[in-house]
């Protein structure tokens, strides 16, 4: 079983299925991946302006932090939940988009910074916690978190004008002989 | 008569171009404005969620409508630009939906509400503060609000899905 | 009218309203079709042809197509040799079960016609509109220049019929 038959069995699922076959769900499903998406730009933006020294910088870091993570992981969570409903719909489809692929690289990427924040800046975070702005690494951090999310939202986007590709090919081992037979000319000779 | 506007519209030079660079316009408008709403909502859950004691307690709802207020404002002129772009390029897609116009009502509702609340806690800090943010009204009205804002993102992604209304839809 | 009590701005804003509102009504509308931007609203095309396969995205469900030529007795190729392949959109997956077009009714070869707002770039795909779908009979194809809802016995998927090939008419 390779990964394409993962794909189509993804497809084949009840749950791909039923929305599919909902008019209602896969809108829905939309929408609040576009609510949950949203919330999470708009609450890492918070957390990485601060970084900056740009906004709330009165305001010690590890306070925000505190106060704003737990709505970022439940809009994260959202977002993800649609996420994956969305894609099971057309597994393969998806897959096979570059916009989707780019999107989680860049998501994996935005995970990564999360990650190397943590082991540099957030390290000696009770050292700089009142400063204006974070030390050079947290604002490295915070410049690449907001070009991630605005590029995630890009190519999020971009996915949904992508996934109809009109350059369509016949599939593998079709000829268009076996496609179609003029009726009135069973008997003429072949080309 | 929104119809033919609309039909107006789509025959302009503005919206023509629009039209023919389609490919990457659109949904360049559209990932700007989902970046905005995200601001906006961001902004209005802090204000409302500090009022209801939820969030940002370190902070005075003075605070917090200093740090965040101008950042709604000027994320919802970005909407309001890319908005109307969007118009321009697809007038009757938008105009004659139904998720777009209740999403108008609301986004009306919703503007006026955050703009009047904003300004009257300007002016009298800490009477919001100590009194009128216990009251269960406000309380109600700050919920109420997170829950348009809410509506205003669904309804502005189910523009694209009309038929999900049926018969309530324009075109139906 | 108070505009002397708006402050400038303000009273910009009412002139330019009324001013959009009046061009708005001088303008008559000849075209009472949906428009969506990255197919031409105002243009209809009108293909027969057979099933290559279905993609039931959920948001966007599509009919692969390649057209016959005007006489119904060959199918068209580019001037490569490649099949030219079609890409018939409509709404979703749901609306489209709705009207019973599924991989059963439309089994790979399957004659059926159906119309299009093209592609503005001039790439092989299209909206479906308000354009009716029929499926000419097993085995039959249309006349020289005629479509499946001209074949007796033909079967209709949704609503709307097949419209004139062009520019979508006025109504």
């Amino acid at each position: 079983m390779d990964f394409a038959d993962v794909l189509t069995w993804l497809e084949s699922t009840r749950v791909a299925t039923g929305i599919r076959d909902s008019l209602y769900l896969f809108p829905l499903i939309e929408s609040f991946h576009v609510l949950g998406l949203a919330l999470v730009f708009g609450t890492s933006i918070v957390i990485d302006l601060r970084l900056l020294g740009v906004a709330s910088v009165r305001r010690p870091f590890t306070r925000i932090r505190a106060d704003i993570m737990r709505w970022s992981w439940a809009a994260m969570a959202l977002a993800a939940v649609t996420g994956v409903l969305m894609f099971v719909t057309s597994a393969s489809i998806y897959f096979d988009n570059v916009f989707f692929r780019t999107k989680m690289v860049l998501l994996l990427l935005a995970g990564i910074n999360v990650l190397a924040f943590e082991l540099t800046a957030g390290r000696r975070v009770a050292g700089w916690d009142r400063d204006r702005a974070g030390p050079r690494a947290a604002r490295t951090v915070a410049v690449l978190s907001l070009a991630l999310w605005v590029s995630i939202i890009f190519m999020g986007r971009w996915i949904g004008y992508t996934t109809s590709e009109p350059e369509a090919q016949l599939d593998p081992g079709i000829d268009l002989e076996d496609l179609f037979t003029p009726p009135s000319l069973d008997d003429a000779e072949p080309e | 008569m929104i119809e033919q506007f609309a039909e107006w519209l789509a025959r302009t030079s503005l919206s023509l171009w629009i039209q023919t660079q389609y490919a990457w316009v659109i949904p360049t408008l559209q990932s700007i404005h989902i970046a905005a709403i995200g601001i906006v909502l961001t902004s209005v859950a802090a204000i409302d969620l500090r009022l209801l004691g939820w969030a940002g307690r370190d902070q005075t709802l003075g605070e917090t409508r200093e740090r965040f207020g101008p950042w709604m404002s000027w994320a919802l002129l970005v909407l309001l630009v890319t908005g109307v772009l969007m118009v321009i390029g697809e007038p009757v897609r938008e105009l004659m939906s139904f998720s777009f116009r209740v999403k108008m009502a609301l986004v009306a509702v919703g503007a006026v509400t955050a703009f009047a609340f904003q300004a009257s806690l300007k002016k009298d800090e800490t009477r919001w503060e100590r009194t009128l943010a216990d009251r269960p009204a406000v309380r109600t009205l700050a919920i109420l609000t997170l829950l348009v804002w809410a509506a205003i993102v669904i309804l502005g992604r189910l523009i694209a899905y009309d038929y999900v209304w049926g018969g309530l839809s324009p075109l139906a | 009218m108070r505009i002397r009590n708006l402050n400038a701005p303000a009273s910009g804003l009412a002139v330019l309203a009324v001013v959009v509102v009046a061009a708005a009504l001088a303008v008559p509308s000849t075209d009472a079709h949906h428009s969506y931007a990255m197919y031409d609203g105002t243009v209809y095309r009108v293909f027969t042809g057979v099933m290559v396969r279905i993609v039931p995205n959920a948001a966007h469900f599509e009919m692969h197509m390649v057209p016959l030529n005007a006489e119904r007795d060959a199918l068209l190729r580019r001037e490569d040799g490649e099949p030219d392949v079609w890409v018939l959109q409509m709404e979703s997956a749901a609306q489209a079960r709705r009207e019973g077009i599924t991989q059963e009714a439309f089994p790979q070869g399957t004659v059926f016609s159906m119309a299009i707002h093209p592609r503005r770039d001039g790439r092989p795909a299209g909206d479906r509109g308000d354009s009716g779908l029929f499926r000419c009979p097993m085995g039959e194809v249309p006349a020289p220049g005629r479509h499946c809802d001209s074949v007796e016995g033909n079967t209709p998927f949704g609503e709307g019929v097949i419209p004139a090939d062009g520019p979508v008419a006025s109504n």
